[in-house]
Order: structure tokens, then C-alpha cells, then sequence
């Protein structure tokens, strides 16, 4: 078992099959050999932690992607979004959730759960205009109406082939 | 006709076009539009609107309940289009109904410059009145009849359900609102008391139309359902397009208590992409609701979905799509289909920083582009900027997807007219030069080599190169744009043929002009000239490659001895192409594989070193047109045994015989990798072939025959063809001398000469059935005499003997 220490100071523990789908703690733990030491994640607060425990503990078992799976598997060169079912169900949450869910991801270094972050948003923004990203995204217009019509001009020049 | 399925039909005259001709033409047309006309005696008479079944069925029932209610009223503010016929074949389904001549209020907007005030009048009174159209209570939500419903509240405008009452609607809704744990409820049961109304969810400038006489007509139905008023509510007061809200400040209709509710159930279907959400749970009041396949169970979702409090548009989020780190962000956005990326970096400055990083476009073009297989010009890309590795990068995007919905005609076309008449031979996209340069060869008193710029809108001639009573025989442009000499060009000039070749040198804004780098002395034609290296041909039997440069070269010949008596040994050279180790030479009746030559400098002592043999060969017949390309996106059904990709060859064969029959097929062979060949560089045995012979036939896709000038074949890269086909002998023939007023007659045939492309099995269609050739254009004077086929551009450019040239984007 492995004992893990959140930002919030909440400590879990996991076998170390599971908290091992996460190259930063797989790294961690070989760095410093078998100890009792709990690891500090000061990035991950618990209720996310939770989560990340909860997806790596149903993928438990399946193969690690290998360091140049970039080259190696068509679905990732592809970058399909595709989700499996179980991994849908599991990312349906709040937004806020998901971005840090991402963020942990990227930061554990999981990629499967990284990806299937990325998809989700990749799915949300599908075909959607700026407005319609500002108001899904919460995203302020901080542009002036000059530069807002300055990059209408450049992206209708990019989308003209 | 089997399997046609008639939803709806009212009075359908007898001289109806027949369901065969319906679908034809909509096959013709292609899929990736969604709307053909049918003329009658040279006029639009009606329009056909096709597309998925159940969908489109729906929406047919609904514009013909509509235009029912509508039209018979004097005093209606709109019209429909008077539905003829619903019908279904396969997994599609067509409506006819009235062709409006008319103009959208997107055309008027773009002939203008802006809305006319009295046109959104008149829409808001149209939306008004169709708002006002009801269906009983008790009947089920959607297109009249049932279905599933088109409404912005549900993930890309489409339920995945059917809801055979309100309730089952409420009930769902209600069921994602539980899960979202807001404690939000909607309610529909007052506001459906007395009724559902007709609700167009989607009152965009596209959908209405004015015609010659001022009248207003609703013209698409696909959004547009009998729900419950909150539904109207909701589309109008949450549109972000300009032309809608003015539209809805317009129109009088009771603003929702279900707003709210409605706006986080909606948007927790979209943060889950799943218009099924929490059904399979939904207690079904009416018992009968059909969960589709996606269905997601709620209650894996609900424990974990407690601090969900709000979905979108709240405020209170702290971690945002923006609090992400850049390396982050840069790998979300690997995800995204690259028009998606644009729009996402058009919302704030610091995603529009990072819309312009590099690594963003390489991306999009490594993961969304090369990785799927869509044409993208072999060059580094390290060459663009990155402004324009993004606009290549879209428009590689746009191109492949135009072709994976069923592209059927060019999206562009221009003419140039400046060659005073004189027939054009041949016509070519020039390599290199940011593709702006078009190369015309033509011959009045003697020949000439133009060049067009296609860059400005008009497009000129920048340069001109015509030695005075020069025959121009054979070319080949450089495929390197590198390369010191652009054009290797057969000259007969005083008696005498050789081979000249010559560099573009380009001035900015200027003229361009041809220099002369090298002459030789020969009577071959030039063929391929890739750098330094030109392979040259006679026209029986022999081959030679050289490099002009360095002087080296060698000879590759064949034997023709098996020539019959008295046949002609004439066997005109139509391509050579550079293979794995090897040459492959073809020939109008002869295609010959020989190994990759030693080239050596010319040998006094030897002055006629000993010419290299074929090591395989096949013949096709006589071929009118054939071309041979590396396809390493086509679906072969087999697996790939080796690392060099198989040889693709499109064949047209000849059409010498009068009596054969009209139907035409071009062919597409492999010639698949050899496992035998040693793939170690040092174990080289000259005589086991890289290739099998004979060529495997692999598909092919039906034409005409006919008399042609043009009999040129094109086979892309990426699995794209293109060809002409001729006018076809019935009108040529027996009525030659109809008026041609009709286009297309019932059979649907063309009475003119047509530019014909296809698309095979691979990474640019999914290949399902067989391959349809597409009329992408069609040419009236039937004078095309040349035509060039740019693939990973989208380009066609085709001469005429008036000398017009025609340019297509795809």
C-alpha cells in the first residue's frame, strides 16, 4: 500500500498497482525504494485525488502506454474522441471538476486520463461559435471591438484555404 | 420500384418524375448538399430535400401539415412550399415539394450589405402566425406523427430519443435535472393544457425567403416541432445569431418559467454529449419510452455529480478552461478537429496567443491531417509560417471533409480567356511558385509556352516563351520546385528535334521569363523530370534516364520483336514513374517494370552500352488513358508485407469498337510490394522485381465512351480520380438537333461532355458500395482538349480549343 497526502492534508491509501498508472508517483516511489514515507501531492486536493483513485483503480491491470505511444497507436495518432462508456459515465461531471481532473492528469502524468479530459472538452466545443465557447466556458470577451474584428478578418483569411 | 417507402403523397399529377429519377438525381448531385431542383421544360419546377430517413421524414410530415394550414388561409403573412411527396429509399429520405423562385434573406443581406428593417418585420409576423399553429393536446412531441426531435435544447440540435407524450418529455428532462442536483424542475403541464405549438427553433436568415412578388416563405422545416410553448421560449431568447434576436424582439410570445431549468438540464447534456442521459432510469409515464443504445445509467453519475451545482453560465467556477496551464492547453487543443480550434481562440487574448502557436498548427496537421491520411503537399513544413501552415492546414482539413460528405461539384470556378483563341493543348499547374503559376502550351502558327498568374482575381499572362516555327512535341515540368531547370520541353525547330531546358526566372509584380540552361540533341520526348534527373522515351520501345547535369545516364529498352506483322510498333510513352529500385515505363499498350539503373557518363570506347531489360511486364490492351500513382491511403484487403507502398493504376481502355456498348468502366489496379525482394540495401538481385506482376484488379467505376480529345486519366495520391467523359451518342446522335433546353433528361443523362471524378476506398471515403463517378462539371461546347488535376490543392484547370480555360476549386 501506498500512502498519498493531499493538498488539503487528506491521506489516502492505494495499492501501489493502482497509484502506479501515474508515471510522477510511479517515478517517486522507484526514486525512493520501499518506505512508509507517504507521498505529498500538494497539487491534487482530495476530492479530486478521489476521483483519480476511482479511474485508475477501474483501469488497474491494463497496459501502460509505452514512452512513444505517439508513433505507435493509430487511435492516439488519430486523436479520435472516441470514449469508452465506463470512462463517459465516470467524466460526466461539473466543468470545474473536469478541469481539474485535467489538470491532476496532467500533472500525475496519467495519460489515458488526460486524454479522455482533453476529448471530453474537444466534444463540448465541436462546431460551436466564439459566443457560444464564451458563454459554455465562462469566458470573459476581453477584446475591444477593433481586435474582435481584426480576427474575423484574419480567421476568415484562414478558413478561405 | 422495391423498397420505396411513400410517408406522404397528395396528388401527384401522372407526368410525376419517377422515384428512379428522384434518387438519380440526388445521387448525382451528391450527399453533402441537401437540396436539388427538378426542371420541367427548361424551368426549376420543384426541389427535392434529402437526407437521413427518420429525420427528414419528420420534418416532410410537418411542412406539409404547415403549408396545409397556411396556405389556404388569405390571410396568411407566410407560406410553405406545397409538399408532393415524402418518401424513403434506403437509409434516405426526399421530399418534393414547390420550387419558390426567390432569394434568402442571407442573399438579400449580401446583396445589400445589411437587413432591411421590413424584412425582419415580415419574418417576426411569419415566425408569429407559424408559432400560432397548434396540435391538440395529448400528441406526441416532435414532427407531426412523431419522432425525434430538432431543438438547440438537445446536444447538435437532435433528440436520441422518441417521446410519445409531453410527460415522458418532462420526465427525462426532470431525471437529468435530479442529476445535476440543482433541485431545478420543469414543468410543462399548464403551459401544454391546451395544446403544443408549432415551434421553428430555428428562425435563421437561411430559412426564409421573399420571392418576386414580396411574399414571405418558410422554407426549412428541420428544426421545427410541435412542443410545448417553453420550447419557442427558449429558442428565442437564447439565440446568440444577430438576425435571430431581431427577429425575436419582434414576436409576441409568453416568456417561460421553465427557463432556468431547462438551460442546466441542456447543459449538462452537452457536458456529457449524451441526449440519452438518466433515460434508462426515467420512469416512462406513457411506459413505452425507447432509451437508445447510448444511454449512460444515472446512477453511476449521481454520487459523483453531488457538487454539481451549476453546469454553465453561473460564474462560480474557479478551475476554468483558462486557469489551465499553457502545456496543457496546447495538448486539449491537440484533440480538436481544427476548425474547432479558431473559434476557441477568437473568445479571449490569451487563447488567441494561443491560436498562434506553432506547435498548435503541427499539431493539428500532424494528428488531424498526415495521421488520417488527407492530402497535404509533400513539402517541410518548416517552410510555412505559421499563418500559413494554419490556412494550409484548414484547408486540407476542409478539403478531405468535403470529400468524405460526397463531393460533387467545385465549390469555385473562373475562366481565363486570354490566349486569343488559340486552341490550347495542354494545360498544367506549374510546381512551387506558392502554386500561383498555371503553364498553357498552344500552337497557332507555331508553338508557345505561357504562364498565368492565378494569384489576383484576374488572372494574366506573366510570361511567354515561343522560339519563332518551333513545334512543341512533349514536356515535363519539375516535380522538385528546387530543382535548377522547371520545364524539360521537345523542340522540332529548322528540321531539327532536341530537348531544351529551361528555369522560370520570377521578378516580383513583373513578367517572368523562360532562360534556356541546356539543349540536347534527340528525337526522345521528355517524360519525368524529378531534380536533375529527366527520364526521356522514343516511341516504340526505348527509355533513358540522365542526369543533365553530370552528364550520366543509362538506356532501359524492351523487346518488340512479338510485335505482329503488320501492326505498327508504335507505342507512345505515357508515363514513367520512379518505384522502389526500379522504373516503371508505360505505354499506350505495354507496361514494363525494369530495375533502378547504374548511370554512368557517356564512354567513348562504348559508345552504345548494352540497354537494361524489363523484369516484368503486363499489357492492358490498347489504353486510351491510364495513370499510375504511389496511393498509400487506398483499402487494399489485404495487409501491408511491406515498407514501400503497392503501385496504383487507373486504366481507360480503348474505344475503337462502334458497336460495343455505351458503358465504359475504368479500372484500378494494384501492383502489391514483392515479399521476396531482399529489403537489405546490400543484397541486390537485379532480377527478382520489387513488384508482383501481373496487376490485381481492384475496383472500378463506371463511364461512358464516346469520342473524346481529352482521354487523359488522373489517379491521385490520396485515391481521388478524375477524367472526362464523353457527350453521350444519344443526344450526339439521333438528337442532335433538340433544342437543349433541358439539362437533363429523364434518364439522366448529359448531352455534353462532363468532368468526371471518383473516389475510392481509402482515406477519403469510408467505401461502402460501389464507386460512383460524380458530374462535377459539365461543358456545353464540348471543346475541352486538356485538363490537370492538382489533388492535395483541389485544383482542375481544363483547356478548350477556343483557348478559354476553365480554373475549378474543389
Amino acid at each position: 500500500m501506498v500512502l498519498l497526502v493531499t493538498s488539503d492534508n487528506e491521506q489516502f491509501n492505494a495499492d501501489k498497482d493502482v497509484v502506479e498508472r501515474s508515471v510522477l508517483i510511479k517515478n517517486m516511489l522507484e526514486d525512493v525504494g520501499e518506505s512508509d514515507q507517504p507521498i505529498p501531492l500538494p497539487n491534487v486536493s482530495s476530492s479530486v485525488l478521489k476521483k483519480v483513485l476511482e479511474y485508475c483503480e477501474h483501469h488497474r491491470g491494463e497496459p501502460l502506454p509505452s514512452a512513444d505511444a505517439d508513433q505507435s497507436q493509430d487511435e492516439t495518432r488519430k486523436r479520435t474522441t472516441d470514449i469508452s462508456e465506463w470512462d463517459q459515465k465516470f467524466i460526466t461531471v461539473d466543468q470545474e471538476m473536469l478541469f481539474e481532473i485535467i489538470l491532476a492528469a496532467n500533472y500525475l502524468d496519467i495519460k489515458s486520463l488526460l486524454d479522455v479530459g482533453c476529448k471530453t472538452v474537444a466534444n463540448m466545443i465541436k462546431g460551436k461559435t466564439p459566443e457560444e465557447i464564451r458563454k459554455l466556458f465562462n469566458i470573459v470577451n476581453d477584446f475591444t471591438p477593433e481586435e474582435e474584428a481584426q480576427i474575423k478578418k484574419e480567421n476568415e483569411w484562414a478558413e478561405d484555404r | 420500384m422495391a423498397n420505396v417507402r411513400v410517408w406522404y403523397s397528395v396528388n401527384v399529377p401522372a407526368d410525376f418524375p419517377t422515384y428512379d429519377y428522384i434518387v438519380n438525381l440526388c445521387a448525382r448531385t451528391g450527399f453533402n448538399r441537401n437540396g436539388v431542383s427538378i426542371q420541367v421544360a427548361g424551368k426549376p419546377q420543384f426541389w427535392v430535400k434529402y437526407g437521413k430517413g427518420s429525420v427528414i421524414r419528420g420534418e416532410g410530415r410537418t411542412q406539409a401539415y404547415v403549408a396545409g394550414i397556411v396556405n389556404d388561409n388569405p390571410a396568411s403573412v407566410v407560406r410553405v412550399p406545397k409538399v408532393h411527396l415524402v418518401f424513403s429509399r434506403g437509409k434516405r429520405s426526399y421530399i418534393v415539394m414547390d420550387f419558390v423562385q426567390g432569394t434568402t434573406l442571407a442573399q438579400r443581406k449580401l446583396s445589400k450589405g445589411y437587413y432591411d428593417h421590413n424584412d425582419i418585420e415580415a419574418v417576426a409576423a411569419a415566425v408569429q402566425q407559424l408559432t400560432d399553429i397548434k396540435m391538440s393536446a395529448g400528441t406526441a412531441p416532435g414532427p407531426v406523427r412523431g419522432g425525434l426531435i430538432g431543438h438547440d435544447f438537445f446536444v447538435d440540435c437532435l433528440s436520441a430519443l422518441k417521446y410519445p407524450t409531453v410527460e415522458d418529455l418532462e420526465a427525462h428532462i426532470n431525471e437529468v435535472l435530479r442529476i445535476s442536483g440543482t433541485g431545478l424542475r420543469a414543468n410543462f403541464q399548464i403551459e401544454t393544457a391546451d395544446g403544443l405549438v408549432l415551434c421553428p427553433s430555428d428562425p435563421n436568415d437561411s430559412n426564409f425567403m421573399i420571392d418576386d412578388e414580396g411574399n414571405i416563405w418558410a422554407i426549412d422545416f428541420g428544426r421545427t416541432c410541435f412542443l410545448p410553448s417553453s420550447f419557442v421560449s427558449y429558442s428565442l431568447t437564447r439565440s446568440s445569431d444577430v438576425f435571430v434576436q431581431s427577429v425575436a424582439h419582434r414576436v409576441n410570445y409568453p416568456l417561460s418559467d421553465n427557463l432556468g431549468a431547462m438551460s442546466v438540464a441542456s447543459g449538462l447534456l452537452v457536458v456529457s454529449n449524451n441526449n440519452a442521459l438518466g433515460a434508462a432510469v426515467t420512469q416512462s409515464p406513457s411506459g413505452s419510452i425507447k432509451p437508445s443504445n447510448k444511454q449512460i445509467s444515472s446512477e453511476g453519475v449521481l454520487h459523483r455529480t453531488q457538487h454539481l451545482e451549476s453546469v454553465i453560465g453561473d460564474g462560480k467556477a474557479r478551475k476554468m478552461l483558462t486557469s489551465l496551464p499553457e502545456d496543457a492547453l496546447v495538448y486539449v487543443l491537440s484533440f480538436f478537429k481544427p476548425p474547432d480550434i479558431l473559434p476557441l481562440c477568437s473568445t479571449c487574448k490569451r487563447l488567441y496567443e494561443l491560436g498562434n502557436l506553432r506547435i498548435v498548427w503541427t499539431n493539428a496537421y500532424q494528428f488531424h491531417v498526415i495521421a488520417r491520411g488527407y492530402p497535404f503537399p509533400s513539402i517541410n513544413i518548416s517552410s510555412y509560417n505559421v499563418r500559413d501552415l494554419r490556412r494550409k492546414t484548414l484547408s486540407a482539413y476542409s478539403l478531405a471533409h468535403r470529400w468524405l460528405a460526397g463531393l460533387s461539384s467545385p465549390r469555385r470556378k473562373s475562366y481565363i480567356s486570354g490566349t486569343s483563341g488559340t486552341s490550347v493543348s495542354h494545360v498544367r499547374f506549374l510546381p512551387g511558385h506558392g502554386d500561383r503559376f498555371l503553364m498553357t502550351i498552344a500552337k497557332s502558327i507555331w508553338s508557345a509556352v505561357a504562364i498565368w498568374d492565378l494569384s489576383s482575381k484576374e488572372s494574366r499572362k506573366v510570361g511567354e516563351w515561343s522560339p519563332r516555327g518551333a513545334i512543341f512535341n512533349g514536356f515535363a515540368l519539375n516535380e522538385d520546385p528546387d530543382g535548377g531547370a522547371e520545364l524539360a520541353i521537345s523542340v522540332h525547330l529548322n528540321g531539327e528535334a532536341s530537348v531544351r531546358l529551361l528555369s522560370l526566372d520570377e521578378s516580383i509584380d513583373g513578367p517572368c521569363t523562360f532562360r534556356e540552361i541546356y539543349t540536347a540533341s534527340t528525337m526522345m520526348k521528355p517524360l519525368k523530370l524529378v531534380g536533375d534527373l529527366l527520364a526521356l522515351s522514343d516511341e516504340t520501345s526505348q527509355t533513358a534516364v540522365w542526369n543533365w547535369k553530370n552528364g550520366t545516364y543509362a538506356i532501359l529498352e524492351h523487346s518488340i520483336e512479338d510485335v505482329p506483322v503488320g501492326q505498327s510498333a508504335y507505342n507512345e510513352c505515357i508515363q514513367v514513374l520512379f518505384a522502389r529500385r526500379s522504373i516503371l515505363v508505360v505505354r499506350a499498350r505495354s507496361v514494363h517494370l525494369f530495375p533502378y539503373p547504374l548511370l554512368k557518363p557517356y564512354d567513348p570506347d562504348d559508345p552504345h552500352p548494352t540497354p537494361y531489360s524489363p523484369i516484368a511486364h503486363h499489357s492492358f490492351g490498347w489504353v486510351d488513358g491510364l495513370c499510375v500513382n504511389v496511393c498509400p491511403y487506398l483499402d487494399r484487403g489485404t495487409t501491408k508485407v511491406s515498407s514501400w507502398s503497392p503501385l496504383s493504376i487507373l486504366v481507360r481502355g480503348e474505344s475503337d469498337d462502334p458497336w460495343a456498348s455505351d458503358v465504359l468502366n475504368l479500372e484500378l489496379y494494384t501492383i502489391d510490394p514483392n515479399p521476396d525482394y531482399p529489403s537489405d540495401d546490400d543484397d541486390l538481385d537485379t532480377r527478382i522485381p520489387p513488384y508482383i506482376f501481373p496487376p490485381r484488379l481492384m475496383n472500378q467505376v463506371r463511364s461512358l465512351r464516346g469520342s473524346l480529345r481529352c482521354t487523359q486519366v488522373f489517379l491521385g495520391r490520396f485515391g481521388t480520380a478524375a477524367w472526362i467523359q464523353p457527350q453521350e451518342r444519344f443526344f450526339a446522335g439521333l438528337l442532335a438537333d433538340v433544342p437543349q433546353q433541358m439539362q437533363v433528361d429523364r434518364r439522366g443523362r448529359v448531352p455534353h461532355e462532363s468532368l468526371m471524378m471518383a473516389v475510392f476506398p481509402g482515406s477519403l471515403s469510408t467505401g461502402e458500395g460501389e464507386v460512383m463517378a460524380r458530374r462535377v462539371f459539365v461543358n456545353e461546347a464540348n471543346n475541352w482538349t486538356s485538363f490537370d488535376y492538382d489533388e492535395v490543392r483541389g485544383r482542375i484547370a481544363l483547356g478548350s480549343s477556343f483557348g478559354v480555360i476553365t480554373l475549378l476549386e474543389l
